[in-house]
């Protein structure tokens, strides 16, 4: 099989799509599962309440497992017969993904460090998980604001 | 579709009739007492006493709970519904018995403990023992005689070696026990005449002096009974958890007397709060209005001695706030409580909150099929489980939003990732029209916060003020939007010249008299355009996690595909990964749906109206923790 250049760079965006974002997200998932590990040894009750804000920073590498698809789809590579993509689309390809890997990766991590604040104030009072949830949620706004951006990108490139 | 509106009522009764009076009031559930005024702020010593005591006996009795729910045989799922009681089991007052069968666990527990200290001496015994089994002369024997000297202890095994060798013509036996290691345990006897000079020997090499053990009785003798011991203390624990097994049985009866010691707790603070003389009590409280009437004729008729007086709020005075919704409506409730509640005499604004939350759930869930089994799936849960009314509320605001789920994802064209028929939006290769959509839908949405806060406003005799901060902006924005449209661009642009005059010239009334500071407020009230701006792009997530559902669920199908045409055991595997992935899609899906929902209500909707701080209204009544009550009514 003869690949050319532009058709490997769009393999490329599509792997760091899911490379940099996925990174974001499981240091992010990991993190708040640490704290929250600690929270739930203090008060194991909340501990539900807690499952709730570790998954949060977990969209981010979905989103870049998004892209990453929808990359393969236009391309043609889940159908098996992968189109013609010239050298220049190959770069648009690259910078389409940057809003998602990038955003994607650091805002997870921020997210996870207010999850994490999150749960230690839920372990303190309960009855605030739906403001702490809330307040990380706050973050995840840029998160799908890079989404959209990345997908009209690559939308926007027609092989 | 409203804050409950409350009112006051105060009962003045007997003394000798109050308990049964607050038994009764719990009974009914629907009386939140408040402080009386006291000319004495001091409680009676004995009643705050009295309030401690059922704490304290609380405490035990759930500790007690937890330490048998360890040995308790019967094994619930989490489907199993608790069970259920009658209201007057909870309002009886005979929990001696269950406290008997603390202290009996109490005690077993102490057993237990004590168990453990000794198993751990006996333990370690074993472990010093242990070198010594092999030396066959008891303890007691190894001393110094007239003519040998005895060394009992442990060198490093090459020195040993080395120093048997040295020694063996000379009066000196040395015997090792166990293998040569690291550190050897030895007995060495020497004759006293070598006794100085083997002894520097033994030092040189690294030799320590131990104390095996006393007694008359070797090495292994006395293992023997400290596993004797041990035995027994295997038996007396394995008697303690049979013990603690039979104890278990009573649990459910623990649990009643911790509810029954609960309803008494309540009632000792509902009853602190209460005024008394020698022969008469007085309690005030608050009572929705709607049961007000009902609620003091039963009162009457229960205690024909009792003065009952209604009336409304002082002044003043801030009623708890309770939000009283149809049954459709009103498990949004938690949704807006879990916010905030509103502040007494503000709107609720449940009711046009819930189709929007409804709306956007299953635009962010947006496969038809995952809908379809949240509509299906979830009355039947409730039907088996019987959640308590705090899950049965999120149950039907989630069955709700697999509705709306049905509905957007027939628009979507997605069932669990298929798209069997022609679709109507297609976010993937049309996106615009579908993010025109979720911008409309969120632009509809703030506008009936801004609608909700003329309400307010008109409510509580302002209508200037609807006029100046909710009209105008309408004015603006909607005005902004028709400049987009040629045709209607002349219009729009006077209703937006017409808003941006209103805010410019009244949004700094109430912060200056000077004019020319007025102005400048309303430019900075102007720039809130901008916030109007990211607050209709904070509903492109509607589309985006729309968008994320059914491309997953596409990939899914794709795999599964995949690998389905590798024969019946791909078949077979492909089947187990298309249920698995796809319920993993749809629970992540489902959560982010519901929390992204609860944000745009939070932030968006609430922001341009909202008015927070109430309190709840927390009647006296019973509230299990380990039951669940029969409905009696």
């Amino acid at each position: 099989m003869n690949l050319s250049i532009g058709q490997v760079l769009a393999f490329a965006a599509a792997a760091l799509s899911v490379t940099v974002a996925g990174l974001g997200s499981a240091k992010g998932v990991g993190l708040a599962g640490q704290t929250s590990a600690g929270v739930s040894t203090e008060n194991p009750e909340v501990n539900s309440k807690l499952m709730v804000l570790q998954i949060l920073p977990g969209t981010q590498g979905i989103y870049g497992f998004l892209i990453a698809v929808i990359i393969l789809v236009n391309t043609g590579a889940l159908t098996g017969s992968i189109k013609a993509v010239e050298l220049m689309q190959g770069f648009a390809f690259l910078a389409a993904v940057i809003p998602v890997a990038v955003v994607g990766c650091l805002s997870a991590i921020y997210q996870a460090k207010v999850a994490s604040a999150g749960m230690l104030m839920v372990g303190q009072h309960p009855e605030m998980s739906g403001k702490a949830i809330t307040m990380t949620v706050m973050v995840e706004t840029y998160a799908v604001l890079a989404l959209l951006a990345s997908f009209l990108m690559v939308n926007a490139i027609r092989l | 579709m409203a804050v409950a509106e409350m009112r006051r009522i105060s009962v003045l009764i007997p003394r000798r009739e109050h308990a049964r009076l607050l038994k009764a009031l719990q009974r009914f559930g629907c009386v939140q007492l408040s402080e009386v005024e006291r000319t004495e702020t001091e409680l009676p010593p004995w009643e705050s006493q009295q309030a401690g005591t059922l704490e304290e006996q609380q405490n035990q009795l759930h500790w007690a709970i937890n330490r048998l729910s360890r040995y308790d045989k019967e094994k619930r799922s989490m489907f199993t519904p608790l069970p259920g009681v009658e209201q007057e089991i909870l309002a009886r007052e005979d929990h001696l018995k269950a406290m008997e069968l603390v202290s009996q666990v109490e005690g077993l527990e102490r057993q237990n403990g004590d168990l453990r200290g000794e198993e751990a001496r006996l333990r370690l015994q074993q472990e010093q023992l242990s070198p010594w089994l092999e030396m066959d002369i008891p303890f007691n024997m190894l001393k110094d005689t007239a003519a040998c000297r005895v060394y009992v202890g442990t060198a490093p095994g090459r020195g040993i070696l080395q120093l048997a060798e040295d020694w063996a013509d000379r009066p000196v036996v040395i015997r090792r026990f166990g293998s040569i290691r690291e550190s050897v345990s030895f007995l060495a006897i020497s004759h006293a005449s070598q006794a100085d000079a083997f002894h520097q020997a033994l030092k040189e090499i690294g030799y320590q002096q131990v104390v095996p053990g006393t007694g008359e009785e070797t090495a292994r003798t006395q293992l023997m009974r400290v596993n004797e011991a041990l035995d027994g203390i295997e038996e007396k624990k394995n008697e303690i958890v049979r013990e603690m097994e039979l104890a278990a049985a009573h649990l459910p009866q623990l649990r009643l007397a911790f509810e029954a010691l609960s309803a008494g707790k309540a009632r000792a603070d509902a009853r602190s709060k209460m005024a008394h003389t020698a022969s008469a009590s007085l309690m005030a409280g608050w009572v929705p209005a709607r049961a007000a009437e009902a609620m003091s004729a039963k009162i009457r008729e229960e205690f024909p001695d009792a003065q009952v007086a209604l009336s409304l709020p002082k002044e003043g005075e801030e009623p708890p706030v309770l939000l009283d919704n149809p049954a459709l409506v009103s498990p949004y409730e938690s949704v807006v409580t879990g916010f905030a509640l509103p502040a007494p005499g503000a709107v609720d604004p449940t009711a046009v909150m819930m189709p929007f939350f409804a709306c956007f759930f299953g635009m962010m869930v947006s496969d038809a099929g995952y809908g379809l089994m949240m509509a299906i799936l979830i009355p039947i849960l409730v039907r088996i489980m019987k959640p308590s009314k705090g899950a049965r509320k999120l149950f039907w605001i989630l069955a709700g939003g697999g509705v709306m789920t049905v509905v957007w994802g027939a628009l979507y064209n997605t069932w669990f990732g298929f798209a069997p028929w022609p679709t109507v939006f297609d976010p993937v290769n049309d996106s615009l029209p579908v993010m025109a959509l979720c911008i409309g839908v969120g632009a509809l949405h703030l506008f009936s916060g801004l609608i909700l806060g003329i309400v307010q406003n008109i409510r509580t005799g302002k209508p200037l003020d609807a006029l100046f901060d909710q009209v105008s902006w309408m004015l603006l924005v909607i005005g902004l939007g028709l400049l987009a449209l040629p045709q209607t661009a002349e219009a729009g642009k006077w209703m937006a010249i017409a808003g941006a005059g209103i805010i410019l010239l009244t949004a700094g009334r109430n912060k200056s008299k000077n004019p020319l500071k007025r102005l400048l407020s309303g430019l900075g009230a102007l720039y809130g355009v901008t916030s109007w701006i990211s607050d209709l792009l904070s509903y492109m997530r509607l589309f985006g996690m729309g968008l994320a559902t059914g491309v997953i669920g596409m990939v899914i199908n794709q795999l599964v595909g995949m690998v389905m045409s590798g024969g019946i055991i791909g078949i077979v595997i492909g089947a187990v990964i298309f249920v698995g992935a796809h319920l993993f899609n749809a629970a992540i899906n489902i959560l982010g749906a519901y929390v992204h929902a609860c944000r745009l209500q939070y932030i968006e909707f609430f922001g341009k109206f909202y008015q927070e701080g109430g309190k709840p209204f927390t009647p006296l009544r019973f509230a299990p923790r380990y039951v669940r009550l029969n409905d009696t009514h």
